[in-house]
């Protein structure tokens, strides 16, 4: 735990087991024996070991509720340790200050990890205090011959003892080297000293550390105090338990009856120790456990392991976090709780990322831009938020369906995705949240606005990064229509980079390659009637429902390539009569094994028209892609270029980027 | 002892079992009634425990659970009548607790069936611990978190449900079977 919030989070999640188990057992408290109502008590240890995760709790809004609060309460602080916007993460549940305190919950934060030092100190120093009271006694005979008789009695093993003047009642201390601590001049029945042997035998006094180790961890929490009171306590009765079985008849009402008389007695409750003195009332409720020895129902070994499995099955893994704030936000506060879920409810795909970035960052609609956001972009997605709402902005109310189309998606080398968005002027003119931006729209008709993304991985999602937009003309866009880079360009020279792309100088001319691909994005199993998706921007998200963040692409994923080779230079020398090109792909690892080959030419008829011989082609190839994955684009191909019927070469195009592409998608190295 | 109120109890027990495990559900828009509910079989349960306790004194032991789980059950049944919804993450925690009441209450009572068979030297008894242990160790298994080991398979989910679906079908069988046959056995050996 590296900030109070985490400290706050991981003790509120042990509360609440502990809760649970207290609850149990007050239910089962006649019916289960001491052994399982001590046993349960090891699911609370795993939950306070276990550091407490975001994603999963026991009520499903704890971990964002805190979130919340510590964005709340940073975003006016200057914390090292943390952040507003910074996801909590719980490497280990003990306190880990990383720097030096500066803001009044760092303060808190080292109070409490000096708080954990001062209780370990604290049980240290009384260990040590019992420890140094052996030095003042001395070993008596009498009670080494009782020790003695009582372990071979009952088939234990003995330990040192001492009779130390002063002493209240009899205690056994340390683990390694155990001592029997007994009151000087008395000889303690056997049934005492059979108790304090089966602490020794089941090692109570290691067990007793521990706890006291997640005593100190949660020292400021008065109600983990009382439940491990509570553990003690159970310790206790279950070391009675243990001594009942080894008693008979009137014996274990002797048992009863010494614990009567130790009701009045103080008791040494330190780490190390262990004694069969605990306190008054302790004492009542064993002696209650007592009476209830026989009355146990029989035959619960099997009902006993398994409420345990089930307790731990349920405590220690929880049920998943539900989402709790506003798609559109209508103040700071609720902006933050929108935040809240963002961070932690990340897009889980890049067709989720990519569409959320354009509904955020165009359109307005906070929940969207946020769980896309990189991590440092929160504070300004948040400011300019507030600042929107101080200028009276509110969320349009308007939504309609509309469709953008994210063009030549490519994964990189660097594990980078990058594409280019396509939005319609329609709906950037009615609704984008730039009103610069909303009158260029008004402006451009017939055009779309194209914004190039990167898209990584970040805290679990994506994360998408814009670069500065521009208009394009893009007519008759639509999902018939093979979108390659190239229609566009033939709309707006060099409006859109194509995804990959390679060249050759040949004796005819620039020889050129290059590939693209448009997709638009869907729902999991969701399409509209036209295999395309119908959202509306504004209410599309329905927080119930997180399946946005699983978006894949949609409809049909075009995959096109061209190539062209410019002989104009060739034709205006007066040098062909005719230029062909014999290309083929070497796209035998292409999904659906596309052959892809065959011949451009042209007469010198065709070249004087503008010289440049080209051909497209939109194949198959991702024709399966698989949901929201990264799309198939040849690495190769090979032309051979003819002047006049004789071979000018054979030319080897290499879309190197493109076998980084596909080899980090095959998990191999290109 | 009263052996009459004995069978009682017994019928009792045996149609609590039914609307335990059985479950038919009326539709109603947005609402859903279930016709054999729950906190029925309880009460039924509730009822037969203190005749029961005449013969196996634990059994008494049981009333406060079954009371509990009458309530609680009650409570989800009027919810679900007013189409509220009782499935959120917000009820896990009590879900968890009523399950392992109710998981505990089985196993106990069927202990006690089975003792009372046994006193009355009914070869039922075995097939009556051997019912409890099956199903309360089918029922843990069905809670322990599955998704965290097993691979994501549908193949492998599709016949781990398939499984489970008969383990559930051959438990309702054989709890109907061994408590309306408790019944007549002890009947019979009344007459």
């Amino acid at each position: 735990m590296s900030n109070i919030w985490e400290f706050l989070y991981q003790t509120l999640s042990v509360s609440l087991a502990a809760a649970v188990l207290l609850a149990v057992k007050w239910l089962l408290r006649d019916k289960l024996s001491p052994r399982w109502q001590y046993a349960v008590w090891g699911v609370l240890a795993l939950r306070a070991l276990i550091p407490a995760s975001l994603g999963r709790s026991l009520v499903p809004q704890l971990a964002l509720w805190t979130e919340t609060a510590k964005s709340a309460a940073e975003l006016g602080l200057d914390s090292a340790f943390t952040g507003p916007f910074e996801l909590m993460s719980i490497a280990a549940p003990v306190p880990l200050a990383d720097g030096l305190p500066r803001s009044l919950t760092d303060w808190l934060f080292v109070l409490y990890a000096a708080g954990v030092l001062a209780a370990l100190v604290w049980y240290a120093y009384r260990y040590a205090r019992l420890r140094a009271l052996l030095w003042r006694g001395r070993e008596d005979a009498a009670v080494r011959a009782a020790v003695d008789s009582a372990a071979e009695k009952y088939g234990l093993r003995a330990c040192r003892t001492v009779s130390v003047p002063g002493l209240k009642g009899a205690f056994v201390c340390g683990v390694i080297r155990p001592v029997l601590t007994v009151p000087e001049g008395e000889i303690p029945d056997g049934k005492v000293i059979l108790h304090e042997l089966l602490h020794l035998k089941y090692l109570d006094a290691a067990q007793n550390i521990f706890w006291c180790v997640l005593r100190a961890l949660h020292w400021c929490n008065p109600f983990l105090q009382y439940v491990f009171n509570r553990v003690g306590n159970d310790m206790e009765a279950l070391c009675d338990q243990r001594v009942l079985e080894r008693l008979e008849g009137e014996e274990r009402r002797e048992y009863g009856s010494i614990l009567l008389g130790m009701a009045s007695d103080s008791y040494a409750r330190a780490p190390g120790t262990s004694s069969i003195s605990n306190g008054a009332r302790n004492i009542a409720r064993r002696i209650e456990a007592i009476a209830r020895f026989k009355l146990y129902p029989r035959g619960m070994a099997l009902v006993s392991v398994c409420t345990v499995l089930i307790l731990a099955s349920a405590l220690l893994t929880g049920v998943k976090a539900e989402p709790m704030g506003r798609d559109n936000p209508g103040t700071p506060a609720e902006a933050l709780a929108a935040m809240t879920d963002a961070r932690v409810f990340r897009c889980a795909s890049v067709p989720a990322a990519i569409d959320s970035y354009v509904k955020g960052a165009l359109l307005g609609n906070f929940y969207a831009l946020a769980s896309v956001s990189p991590a440092d972009g929160y504070g300004e997605i948040y400011d300019a938020f507030c600042a929107r709402i101080e200028d009276g902005w509110a969320p349009p109310d308007a939504g309609f369906g509309y469709r953008q189309i994210v063009l030549s998606p490519r994964l990189a080398a660097d594990g980078v995705w990058r594409a280019s968005v396509a939005v319609d002027e329609s709906v950037i003119s009615m609704i984008a949240v730039d009103d610069e931006l909303k009158g260029e729209a008004e402006e451009a008709h017939d055009r779309m606005y194209l914004i190039p993304i990167e898209i990584s991985e970040e805290n679990g999602g994506y994360a998408v990064r814009g670069g500065a937009g521009r208009w394009i003309y893009a007519s008759e866009l639509d999902s018939e229509v093979i979108s390659t880079p190239d229609i566009v360009a033939a709309d707006n020279p060099e409006a859109v980079a194509p995804a990959y792309a390679a060249s050759a100088e040949t004796p005819a001319g620039t020889l050129s390659l290059s590939t693209g691909s448009s997709a638009d994005i869907a729902l999991p199993d969701y399409y509209g009637d036209d295999n395309s998706w119908r959202v509306s921007i504004n209410t599309g998200y329905s927080r119930s429902d997180l399946t946005f963040c699983e978006a894949e692409w949609g409809g049909i994923f075009f995959t096109g390539w061209t190539l062209t080779l410019d002989a104009s230079a060739l034709y205006n020398a007066g040098k062909a009569g005719s230029v062909m090109v014999k290309y083929a792909w070497e796209a035998a690892d292409a999904p659906t094994g596309y052959p892809a080959s065959g011949t451009l030419n042209a007469t010198a008829a065709e070249l004087a028209e503008s010289g440049v011989l080209s051909v497209s082609d939109c194949p198959d190839w991702n024709l399966n892609i698989e949901n929201g994955g990264a799309p198939y684009y040849p690495r190769r191909m090979t032309a051979e270029v003819f002047v006049d019927g004789v071979s000018a070469g054979v030319y080897t195009l290499e879309l190197e980027d493109a076998a980084a592409n596909n080899a980090k998608e095959d998990g191999n190295e290109p | 002892m009263n052996r009459d109120a004995l069978c009682k109890a017994l019928g009792q027990i045996a149609w609590a079992s039914v609307f335990l495990y059985l479950d038919v559900n009326l539709n109603m828009g947005s609402a859903s009634i279930n016709l054999l509910p729950e906190w029925a079989g309880y009460a039924l349960i509730f009822g037969a425990l203190k005749p029961l306790a005449e013969w196996v004194r634990s059994a008494r032991l049981l009333r406060p659970l079954s009371d509990v789980l009458m309530w609680w059950t009650l409570a989800l049944w009027l919810l679900a009548m007013l189409g509220l919804d009782t499935q959120s993450g917000w009820w896990y925690l009590p879900q968890i607790v009523a399950s392992l009441i109710s998981i505990y209450l089985w196993f106990q009572l069927l202990t006690n069936l089975a003792e009372l068979a046994a006193g009355f030297g009914l070869a039922r008894e075995r097939s009556l611990r051997r019912l409890r242990n099956f199903s309360t160790v089918l029922q843990t298994l069905m809670y322990l978190p599955w998704d965290y080991v097993l691979p994501e398979s549908e193949e492998l989910l599709t016949a781990i449900g398939a499984a489970a679906l008969i383990a559930g079908l051959t438990v309702i069988i054989w709890t109907f079977s061994a408590l309306f046959g408790l019944r007549r056995d002890v009947r019979s050996l009344e007459e």
